[in-house]
């Protein structure tokens, strides 16, 4: 059950190695999160994953098929993602930029089909950007401006979707907004999610699987009670945490912490 | 505003177009030899006498030919450029391309020229070789560590670049006639120097053909515009991308610079406009900025020529007239923003 899977990759930036024999499988259809201190590889783990950055030794499958063996538009149509930081090319609407998510499908012209057109709607009503579709995103608050690029990740139709720190320039109530969001997309239509997250709570809240890294290796992986643990917290953070259970949910919180002597 | 923008689109092409004949009306009616409007109309059906056929046919048509394509062919390179460096203020003079294609050029008139009766078809292809040479030169200089391209390191070694292939240029020419110099120093000023039918022969298929070939690129160019990674993640194939807009910024612009003269901005100010006007989908500015590229050209080129009969003024003066302030202009709206 596992579509994506690296298999003792070494990932290089600039000839300084970042990640050195990662082993790593990503459950299906669940929200899996990525989570560790700055520099630790969390992000390139994701290029890596995506085809950004190529990989110098293993090999990342996903189908059972090499990643590098992919062609570029092939994979669109497998996996998406919503990187740390996009631009917005000045005067664009809402409607054209989510758009752009239908180029795996499309031909070169970017002409849109009367089912791209309906995929499209699908992905405005879904991110509830129905009353600002003809907008342009420059216009947008910070919360909606978000959904409109996970709308266009949504209308390139894949089953696998990626995000980089998606929730960094929300307030809480938005993070939570899209937190429950991606929940829903997980559980409504199967989607597999995996994301690099600083938020540990949250992290722990929404996730299936959760992947703790430092120094470009991976720590622990499994299952939220099994990573939110104070030893491995000490392991990856160097803290000393308090873990309690939410109230809410019943699953494990980081109440405080401390520098871990 | 979509569909607004959508409906205002048809109007725009049918006012440039109509703004194109227009200057094309003004420019083939001024001149030394003077033709009423009238003459015009008559010879251009067939009815002209021997001087207004001669005037017309074989001075005026070629250089408003040479100036239209020259224009266009400009105006989609800096558009391509943009797209390549992610800088809106790139242009394919600034950085150095013409420069090399001035070294190509001069090299063509300096040993080439006379080697066989139709050698001038040769032009673009030298002009090429010498603007893709500085093409790598500045793309290899400005390349930093990781591979990424820093935009304010390339635009300075543009200049350098420039600057050097600019001295070899004068060099060269100094040093092979004065004539040679003389057209060298000319072209530099931004003067269109091809005015005949062989020229037009060339240059024309150049163009169209680059240009046909990059407006393939232009949903592309649009989806890189929101980053490399997401473009890359959304099934651009970045690099392949890039490298062709890159080469035929290189193709279009040393093809057409190479018959009009050094003219530098127009490839900055045509996109700048066009986006004004339609915003930022390259599916409809690639073909605005080459019709404004265009129409900038042949105005200037004709108010150069008409108003200053005895001294004419290169175009690229003009051109430069509106688009070093704009330059400034942008420079300082940009540098507000961030």
């Amino acid at each position: 059950m596992f579509r994506v899977s690296a298999n003792t990759i070494e990932v290089k930036y600039d000839k300084k190695i970042i990640l050195k024999d990662l082993l790593l499988h990503i459950p299906d259809k669940s929200i899996s999160t990525i989570i560790g201190p700055n520099g630790c590889g969390k992000s390139t783990l994701l290029k890596a994953l995506t085809k950004i950055l190529p990989y110098s030794k293993g090999q990342i499958l996903l189908d059972g098929q090499a990643l590098n063996s992919y062609k570029t538009k092939e994979l669109a149509k497998k996996m998406a993602l919503l990187p740390q930081s996009q631009i917005t090319p000045a005067q664009i609407t809402v409607r054209e930029l989510v758009a752009y998510g239908r180029y795996p499908h499309q031909g070169n012209f970017g002409i849109l089909s009367s089912q791209d057109r309906e995929i499209i709607d699908w992905a405005i009503s879904k991110t509830k950007l129905n009353d600002v579709e003809n907008a342009t995103v420059d216009s947008l608050s910070g919360g909606q401006r978000q959904r409109v690029w996970i709308a266009l990740a949504l209308a390139q139709q894949t089953d696998i979707i990626y995000l980089d720190e998606p929730t960094t320039y929300l307030d809480l109530a938005h993070q939570l907004e899209l937190m429950k969001f991606l929940k829903q997309l997980n559980e409504e239509e199967n989607r597999t999610i995996v994301m690099v997250l600083h938020d540990l709570n949250l992290a722990a809240r929404f996730s299936d699987y959760m992947i703790s890294m430092n120094s470009g290796q991976i720590i622990k992986a499994g299952t939220v009670e099994e990573v939110m643990t104070t030893t491995n917290l000490k392991h990856v953070f160097q803290i000393d945490a308090v873990i309690s259970k939410d109230p809410y949910t019943g699953k494990p919180i980081c109440l405080s912490y401390n520098t871990s002597l | 505003m979509a569909p607004k923008r959508r409906n205002s689109l048809l109007l725009y092409i049918l006012v440039t177009l109509l703004l194109v004949f227009l200057t094309f009306l003004f420019s083939i009616n001024l001149g030394s030899y003077h033709l009423s409007l009238l003459e015009v109309a008559n010879t251009l059906v067939g009815h002209g006498s021997d001087n207004s056929i001669l005037v017309l046919f074989e001075y005026r048509l070629p250089r408003i030919l040479i100036a239209l394509v020259g224009g266009a062919g400009i105006a989609v390179a800096g558009s391509l450029l943009q797209s390549y460096t992610g800088n809106h203020l790139a242009d394919t003079g600034l950085l150095g391309l013409h420069a090399g294609a001035s070294f190509g050029l001069i090299i063509f008139m300096s040993f080439f020229s006379q080697s066989f009766l139709y050698a001038e078809m040769l032009i673009p292809f030298f002009a090429f070789i010498g603007g893709i040479l500085a093409a790598i030169l500045i793309v290899y200089l400005a390349k930093s560590k990781n591979r990424t391209i820093n935009t304010n390191k390339l635009i300075l070694i543009g200049i350098a670049v420039s600057a050097l292939f600019n001295a070899i240029t004068l060099f060269l020419s100094l040093r092979l006639s004065d004539e040679t110099y003389s057209f060298a120093a000319s072209w530099l000023l931004g003067n269109i120097w091809a005015r005949d039918w062989i020229h037009v022969s060339i240059i024309l298929p150049w163009v169209a053909i680059f240009s046909l070939l990059a407006y393939r690129l232009a949903h592309p160019l649009n989806l890189l515009q929101v980053g490399d990674e997401f473009a890359q993640t959304t099934g651009i194939s970045v690099k392949y991308i890039k490298n062709n807009a890159l080469l035929l910024a290189v193709l279009l612009s040393s093809g057409s610079v190479a018959m009009v003269g050094n003219i530098s901005f127009l490839g900055l100010l045509a996109p700048h406009l066009a986006r004004q006007l339609v915003g930022s989908d390259y599916r409809l500015t690639l073909p605005l900025s080459a019709i404004l590229g265009s129409i900038i050209l042949l105005l200037s080129d004709t108010i150069g020529r008409s108003l200053f009969e005895a001294n004419p003024i290169p175009a690229g003066i003009f051109v430069a007239f509106i688009g070093g302030p704009y330059f400034i202009f942008l420079l300082l709206k940009n540098n507000r923003s961030v």
